[in-house]
C-alpha cells in the first residue's frame, strides 16, 4: 500500500474514532442532564440559592460570560490550529493559548464550586445543589481534558498536515464542550 | 398444557387472577408451539442434512421460512393486543366502590399494616409517635385516629369486596406480593403506591417481598389471610376492642 | 509478541476474562451449596473465608449477598462481555477483514489495562471492611447506599469498565471503518464482524448512562447528596441524616438504559460466532445474509427503547407501561429472523458434528427457550405472576450461559486452530460438549417451574421460610451437584486446552473455512498476512464449492 493511502486510512480511523468519542460524551452528559432534568420535573419545590438573593453577592451573569468566552476562545484557537485546512507553520502557539483558556475555565469552576461550598452551599445540602456541581464539575473535567489534549497537540513533532488534522479534531472537541456548557447554562441557571 | 401450567402456580383466588393466569397460559402456549416446531424443523433439518458419505449437497431454503417468521409475529401481536393489554388496562382502572383500604409500610424487614378500622378513615400518623408496639406512628390526638389499630405482619383482608392498598416504604426498595392474589408491586420509598385486588375465596397465605431489601430480604415475610365479610366484621371489631382507650 | 499487537491484546482479554470467569463460576458454587443445605456447615469455609463470613462453616446472610452480586458483576462485566467483545473481537476482527492490525493499538491496550485494573479492584473489594458489595448486580438504592464500602469499589470498577469499553469499541469501528482489505465493502463482510460493529456501538452509547448514574450514586454515597435518596427515610426508624428530595427510579431509569442493550452485548457477539461456525461446519453460505444484517443493527438499536420492561411493576402509568410492552415485543422480531435464518442455512448442507458445531447448535435451542420464556415476562399481566423469580433467572440464564457460553466455546474450539495453529481433540471436545449440554440443562431448566411455584430470587434460604415454596426446596440440592459436575466437566476443557496448545494435531485451517482470517498462517505472525489480501468477493463460498 503507498504511503498517502495509509496516511488517508489513518486519517480516516483518526476522524471515525473522535466522532465516537464525541458522541460517547454526549450520552454521558446527556444522562446526567436528564437525570436532572428527572429531577426537577419530579420536585415540586427547586431552590437554587441564587434565586433567592445569592445572585447579589455573585455577579453571575458576568461569571457565566466569562466563562462561555473562555470555552469560545478555545474553540476559535483550535480553529486557527487547523488552520482551517490550510497548513501554516509555528500552529503550536494556538494550541498553547487552547490550553490556557481551558485551564482558566477549570480554575473558575473550582473557585465558583470553592465559594459556594464556603457559604455552606454544600452538594449534600439539596438535591439541586447536587445538580449543579456534578453538572459543573463534569463540564469543568471534560474541559480540563480538552486542555490536556491540546497539550498533547502542541508537544508532538508531527508534520504540519498532520497536526492540522489533529487540530480540526480538537476544534470538534471544543465546539461540543461549548454546547455542553450553555446546555448547562441554560438548564442550570436560565429555565 | 394450560391445566398443567396452572397446577404449578400458587391458587388463583383474586377477581382478576384468572385473567392474568388465562395471559401467562397463553404466552406460554405460544411459545412452546413455536418452539416446539422450531426444534423439529431444526431436529429434521439436523437428520436429513448431516454429513454422510456420497450426500448429494441440497439446495438451498426457498422464501417458506419467512412465512414462519411472519406467524410467530402475528402470534406476538395477537398476544399482546388481544391478551395482555386489555387484561392490563382492566386492572388500571380504580377499584368499584366502596372499597375495603388499608396502609401497609414496608420497613426492613416487617410488612405493617394500618387498619383505619370501622370508621373507614385513616388518622394521621407521624413519625415522633413510632415505637415498638406501633411502627406506624398513629397520631391518637387524631378523631379519625380513634379505631385505627395496627397488626405488625398480618394482613387481614374481607373476601368479595375489593381492597385497595396504599403502601409505603420507610427506608429502601420493597417488593409487595401476594401470590395467590396476582398482585406485585414495588414499594419504592418517596412514591405513592397503590394496588388492589378482589379476594374470591378465603384462605391464609403469605405476604412476600420480592425485591432484594437486604440482608434479612429472605425472612421477609406476613401473615395474608383473607375471611368472609362477618369474620372480617368480627376481626376488625375484635382489634379495637383491644385498644386502650384515647388518654 | 508486540504488547500493542491486537493478537496479544485479544489473548490477554481472553484469558483474563476466562479467568474471571472461573471466579464467577466458584462464586456460584459457594451460594449454590447455600441454596441446597441452608445453614448446614461448608466444610473449611471458615479456613477460607473467616469467622465474619463463616462462622462454623456456615455462611452468613452478609457473605451470601455478596456472593449473589459479585456473581452476577464479574459473569456479565467482567467474563462474558470482555471475552466475547473486546477479546474475540480484537483479535479476530482485523484479520476477518484483511487488516494488519488495530487503528489504534495503544488505546486498545490501554483499555485492557483498565478493564483489568477495574476487574482486581472490584474482586479485592471482598477484602474491604464489610466486604464486596452486596445490593445485587443492579445495585438498587436507596439499598446501595445504604451498604458498605464494597459498592463503592463496586461503583468505581463500573465506571472504570465504561471507560474501558469506550477505548475498545471505538478502536474496533475505527479498525473496521478504515482499515479493511480493498474490495471488501461492508456488504462483504463476514456477519461476526457486523455483530461485533453493532456491540461496539451499543456499548459506546448505552454505558455512559451507567457512568452517569455511577457518578450520581458515589455522590450519594461519598459526598452525602440525596440524588437517589426521598425524603423522611428512615433506617431502623432512625432517620437519615440527608437533605432528601432525591428519586429511587432516576438509578432504575438510567442503570436499565445501559443493562438492556446490555444483554444485546452479551447476545449479538455471540450471534456473530454461530453464523462462523455453521457456515463452515455445514459448507453452506448464510441464508439471507443481507437481511441478518439489517435485523442485528435493527436488534442494536431496537434495545435502546426496551429498557423500562424490567421496572413495569414499579408502578409506572399504564401509558408508559404500554409503550414499552410495545417495543418489547417488537425487539422480538428481529431475534426471531436471526435465530430463523440460522437454522435456515443448515438447509441443504452437509453438516459435520465437530465439537464447535455441536455447541454452535446447542446455542440455537437455548437461545431459543431463553427468547420464548421472555415472552411472559415482557407482557405486564404475566410479569406480575414472574418478576423477581427464579423464572427470571431460568430466563436470563438460559440466554446467557448454555446460550452465550455455548457460543464462546464454539468460538474457542473453531479458532483455536488459528490462535495456536493446532485443533483440539475432538474426543475429548465432545465429551465437554455433552456434560456441559446436560449438566447446564439441568440447573436452569428446574428454575422455570420455581418460578411458577413463585420462589422469589435472591432468597438466602432458598424460600425455607416460604410455604409456597416448600415443594421446590428439595430440586436444589441436584441443581448444585449439575452445578458441581458442570465445573468438573470444565476441567476436561481446561485440559484438551492445555494439552493441545502443545501437543494438538497441527492444523491450518482445518474447517477449510473461507473467511478472511483463514488466509492468515495459523497462528498469524505480527503484520497477520504475507501478502496483504485483496478481496473479490462475499465472506462465504461455501455453495460455491458444489457447482
Amino acid at each position: 500500500m503507498s504511503a498517502i493511502a495509509v496516511a488517508d486510512r489513518r486519517a480516516q480511523a483518526a476522524s471515525t474514532g473522535m466522532w465516537l468519542f464525541l458522541a460517547s460524551i454526549v450520552m454521558f452528559y446527556g444522562s446526567l442532564f436528564s437525570g436532572f432534568v428527572l429531577l426537577r420535573a419530579g420536585s415540586e419545590t427547586w431552590e437554587m440559592p441564587w434565586k433567592t438573593g445569592l445572585s447579589a453577592e455573585w455577579p453571575m451573569a458576568v461569571d457565566h460570560w466569562f466563562r462561555t468566552m473562555w470555552i469560545g476562545f478555545a474553540v476559535m484557537q483550535s480553529r486557527r490550529l487547523s488552520g482551517a485546512g490550510v497548513p501554516v507553520a509555528g500552529l503550536p502557539r494556538y494550541s498553547w493559548l487552547v490550553v490556557l483558556a481551558g485551564v482558566f475555565f477549570f480554575a473558575r469552576c473550582v473557585y465558583v464550586a470553592g465559594w459556594l461550598a464556603a457559604q455552606g452551599l454544600v452538594p449534600s445540602a439539596s438535591v439541586p445543589l447536587a445538580c449543579w456541581y456534578v453538572l459543573n464539575g463534569a463540564v469543568a473535567v471534560l474541559v480540563l481534558g480538552g486542555s490536556i489534549a491540546a497539550v498533547w497537540v502542541a508537544l508532538e513533532r508531527v508534520p504540519p498536515t498532520q497536526r492540522a488534522r489533529r487540530g480540526a479534531m480538537l476544534q470538534r472537541y471544543w465546539m461540543l464542550m461549548l454546547a455542553l456548557w450553555l446546555i448547562t447554562v441554560t438548564g442550570l441557571y436560565l429555565v | 398444557m394450560i391445566g398443567w401450567l396452572q397446577s404449578w402456580l400458587p391458587a388463583p383466588a383474586s377477581a382478576h387472577a384468572a385473567e392474568f393466569d388465562r395471559v401467562l397460559a397463553a404466552a406460554h402456549v405460544e411459545g412452546l408451539v413455536v418452539f416446539a416446531s422450531w426444534l423439529a424443523v431444526f431436529v429434521l433439518i439436523l437428520v436429513r442434512f448431516r454429513a454422510r458419505r456420497g450426500a448429494a449437497p441440497g439446495t438451498p431454503a426457498g422464501a417458506w421460512p419467512l412465512v414462519a417468521i411472519a406467524a410467530v409475529v402475528a402470534g406476538d401481536v395477537w398476544l399482546l393486543a388481544g391478551s395482555a393489554l386489555p387484561a392490563w388496562y382492566r386492572r388500571a382502572t380504580p377499584p368499584p366502590a366502596p372499597a375495603n383500604e388499608v396502609r401497609v409500610v414496608a420497613e426492613q424487614f416487617a410488612w405493617n399494616v394500618h387498619y383505619p378500622g370501622p370508621d373507614g378513615v385513616f388518622g394521621r400518623t407521624n413519625r415522633a409517635f413510632v415505637g415498638a408496639a406501633d411502627p406506624v406512628g398513629i397520631d391518637r390526638r387524631d378523631p379519625a385516629a380513634h379505631d385505627d389499630f395496627v397488626l405488625i405482619g398480618v394482613l387481614v383482608v374481607p373476601e368479595g369486596r375489593p381492597t385497595l392498598v396504599h403502601l409505603s416504604s420507610k427506608d429502601v426498595i420493597h417488593g409487595f406480593t401476594l401470590a395467590t392474589m396476582r398482585v406485585k408491586v414495588d414499594v419504592t420509598p418517596g412514591l405513592p403506591i397503590t394496588t388492589w385486588f378482589t379476594p374470591v375465596t378465603t384462605g391464609t397465605w403469605e405476604v412476600g417481598c420480592s425485591q432484594l431489601c437486604g440482608l434479612g430480604h429472605y425472612r421477609m415475610r406476613a401473615l395474608f389471610e383473607v375471611r368472609s365479610a362477618d369474620a372480617f366484621r368480627a376481626f376488625v371489631a375484635d382489634e379495637v376492642a383491644r385498644l386502650e382507650p384515647a388518654p | 509478541m508486540r504488547l500493542s499487537d491486537h493478537k496479544t491484546i485479544g489473548l490477554a482479554y481472553g484469558v483474563t476474562a476466562a479467568g474471571f470467569l472461573v471466579v464467577g463460576f466458584l462464586l456460584m458454587l459457594l451460594f449454590r451449596w447455600q441454596l441446597a443445605w441452608p445453614g448446614q456447615p461448608m466444610p473449611i469455609a471458615t479456613a477460607i473465608f473467616g469467622e465474619t463470613n463463616a462462622p462454623g462453616g456456615i455462611l452468613l446472610p452478609e457473605f451470601y449477598y455478596q456472593l449473589v452480586a459479585m456473581h452476577g458483576t464479574v459473569m456479565i462485566f467482567l467474563a462474558v462481555v470482555p471475552f466475547a467483545t473486546a477479546g474475540l473481537g480484537t483479535y479476530l476482527v482485523p484479520l476477518q477483514i484483511g487488516a494488519s492490525g488495530l487503528a489504534f493499538p495503544r488505546l486498545s491496550l490501554l483499555a485492557f489495562v483498565v478493564y483489568a485494573a477495574a476487574g482486581l479492584l472490584m474482586v479485592a473489594s471482598f477484602a474491604m471492611p464489610g466486604g464486596a458489595a452486596n445490593s445485587g448486580w443492579t445495585s438498587y438504592p436507596p439499598l446501595a447506599i445504604l451498604a458498605s464500602s464494597g459498592q463503592t469499589a463496586w461503583l468505581a470498577g463500573v465506571f472504570l469498565l465504561g471507560v474501558s469499553s469506550m477505548l475498545s469499541a471505538m478502536t474496533l469501528i475505527a479498525t473496521v471503518v478504515a482499515h479493511r482489505a480493498p474490495g471488501l465493502w461492508l456488504r462483504r463482510l463476514p456477519f461476526f464482524v457486523w455483530a461485533q460493529v453493532v456491540t461496539a456501538l451499543l456499548l459506546l452509547l448505552a454505558f455512559p448512562a451507567l457512568q452517569a448514574a455511577a457518578v450520581f450514586q458515589l455522590m450519594d454515597r461519598v459526598a452525602g447528596t440525596s440524588v437517589f435518596l426521598p425524603s423522611g427515610l428512615a433506617v431502623s426508624n432512625v432517620p437519615l441524616t440527608v437533605s432528601g428530595g432525591g428519586n429511587p427510579l432516576l438509578w432504575q431509569h438510567l442503570f436499565w438504559f445501559l443493562a438492556h442493550p446490555e444483554v444485546y452485548v452479551l447476545v449479538l457477539p455471540a450471534m456473530g460466532i454461530v453464523a462462523e461456525v455453521l457456515t463452515a461446519h455445514a459448507r453452506r453460505n448464510l441464508w439471507r445474509y443481507g437481511l441478518m444484517v439489517n435485523a442485528i443493527a435493527a436488534l442494536g438499536g431496537w434495545s435502546m427503547v426496551v429498557w423500562a420492561h424490567h421496572m413495569l411493576l414499579t408502578g409506572m402509568g399504564t401509558t408508559m407501561s404500554t409503550f414499552f410492552q410495545i417495543t418489547t415485543v417488537v425487539v422480538s422480531v428481529p431475534s426471531v429472523i436471526l435465530l430463523t435464518c440460522l437454522v435456515v442455512t443448515l438447509w441443504g448442507g452437509t453438516i459435520r458434528f465437530t465439537t464447535a458445531m455441536c455447541f454452535a447448535l446447542a446455542f440455537l435451542p437455548m437461545f431459543g427457550l431463553g427468547g420464548v420464556t421472555g415472552l411472559p415476562l415482557g407482557l405486564a399481566p404475566s410479569n406480575v405472576i414472574l418478576h423477581d423469580t427464579y423464572y427470571v433467572l431460568g430466563h436470563f440464564h438460559y440466554l446467557v450461559a448454555p446460550g452465550t457460553l455455548f457460543a464462546l466455546f464454539a468460538a474457542v474450539y473453531h479458532w483455536f486452530p488459528k490462535v495456536t495453529g493446532r485443533r483440539l481433540d475432538e474426543r475429548l471436545g465432545l465429551v465437554h460438549f455433552a456434560g456441559s449440554f446436560v449438566t447446564m440443562n439441568a440447573i436452569f431448566l428446574p428454575m422455570f417451574l420455581m418460578g411458577l411455584v413463585g420462589v422469589n430470587r435472591r432468597l438466602y434460604d432458598a424460600g425455607l421460610q416460604y410455604e409456597l415454596a416448600e415443594p421446590t426446596l428439595r430440586w436444589n440440592a441436584s441443581m448444585t451437584w449439575s452445578a458441581v459436575t458442570l465445573g468438573v466437566f470444565q476441567l476436561v476443557f481446561l485440559w484438551n486446552v492445555v494439552r493441545s496448545a502443545r501437543r494438538g494435531e497441527a492444523a491450518d485451517n482445518p474447517w477449510q473455512a473461507t473467511t478472511l482470517e483463514w488466509a492468515a498462517p495459523s497462528p498469524p505472525p505480527p503484520g497477520n498476512f504475507v501478502t496483504p489480501p485483496v478481496v473479490s468477493g462475499g465472506p462465504y463460498r461455501y455453495d460455491e464449492e458444489r457447482a
